[in-house]
């Protein structure tokens, strides 16, 4: 998970000034790079975050020691300000009032669980914890150098939030059976 | 009813399922619109310009610095002071008893009045 093939040569030209090899680099890893910021700070901040991490990229590009781990230095980048933004959410907002954005796509269907929601209970690396060991399935050791943490606070994140989910996950459960 | 690691598993499968939802922008419109935002800002072009304006800050600090330093070597020290009392020194008023005047420099006079303790007693404090 720490680099994708021709990453490389892409950061090298766009070290050279290739402006299209930047875009390519954008265009390989934005899905990506956005599926893990909506996790930490939800849909409507989340573009805006990977963005504008990739603004700062362009800018920092020059101090990337390895060029071929892009991905895991977005990442790490993406992961920070996402939680940063959705620390400031929670801050700007009273607690308990923190709602997703509208999203104009059709939610859950009967039966499904409602992971926005589910995400939203919880502390912003907590989900960070929970997308990275979820989504990318990555190692304790992996997930606490994109987040700035050590292997035994990130198990300790992740014990965390499924304590927090879990009396949430049978209240579902209870209520998906009912229907 | 479920079990809870039967819900944890769902649980994991509905965030894989979530995560996988295409972002509103496509990535060519992201890489587009992040390409126009570049070019709008002179300032982000590559090679970054702040090392540029960095490195020419630097070099004007260095090069006061050394001009000071020269200018000091000139009177440093070593060199001769200038002199207090002289016809450049505006005239000081003539001191009275107990009265000390100190040129800072040759335009800045202090004077200093020392006078015993009221009562006569000196307590061995200084005033």
């Amino acid at each position: 998970m720490s680099g994708d093939e021709g990453d490389a040569e892409l950061v090298a030209a766009a070290r050279g000034g290739e402006n299209g090899a930047f875009s390519a680099l954008v265009e390989r890893h934005w899905a990506r790079l956005v599926a893990l910021a909506r996790s930490i700070a939800g849909d409507g901040e989340a573009e805006d975050v990977v963005q504008e991490c990739f603004l700062t990229a362009w800018r920092k590009l020059g101090a990337l020691r390895e060029p071929a781990a892009f991905l895991a230095w977005m990442q790490r980048a993406v992961a920070r300000a996402a939680v940063r933004r959705a620390r400031w959410r929670s801050l700007a907002r009273p607690l308990g009032a923190i709602a997703e954005p509208a999203d104009p796509r059709p939610g859950p269907s009967a039966g499904e669980w409602p992971v926005a929601a589910l995400l939203a209970r919880l502390a912003p690396r907590q989900r960070a914890v929970m997308h990275l060991t979820v989504v990318e399935g990555m190692s304790d050791r992996e997930i606490g150098a994109r987040l700035g943490i050590d292997p035994a606070s990130v198990r300790a994140h992740r014990r965390r939030a499924r304590e927090r989910l879990r009396p949430l996950l049978a209240r579902e459960g209870a209520a998906a059976a009912r229907s | 009813m479920e079990e809870e690691g039967d819900r944890g598993a769902r649980l994991g499968d509905a965030l894989r399922t979530w995560a996988a939802r295409p972002p509103h922008r496509p990535p060519t419109a992201a890489a587009r619109e992040i390409r126009a935002r570049l070019t709008a800002h002179p300032t982000s072009a590559w090679p970054p310009r702040h090392g540029w304006a960095w490195a020419t800050a630097g070099a004007l600090v260095v090069a006061v610095g050394l001009g000071g330093l020269l200018r000091l070597g000139r009177s440093g020290p070593g060199t001769e002071a200038p002199p207090v009392a002289s016809a450049a020194v505006p005239a000081a008023a003539p001191l009275g008893d107990g009265e000390v005047l100190i040129w800072l420099d040759a335009e800045t006079p202090l004077f200093m009045t020392f006078a015993p303790p009221r009562g006569g007693r000196s307590t061995g404090g200084g005033s």
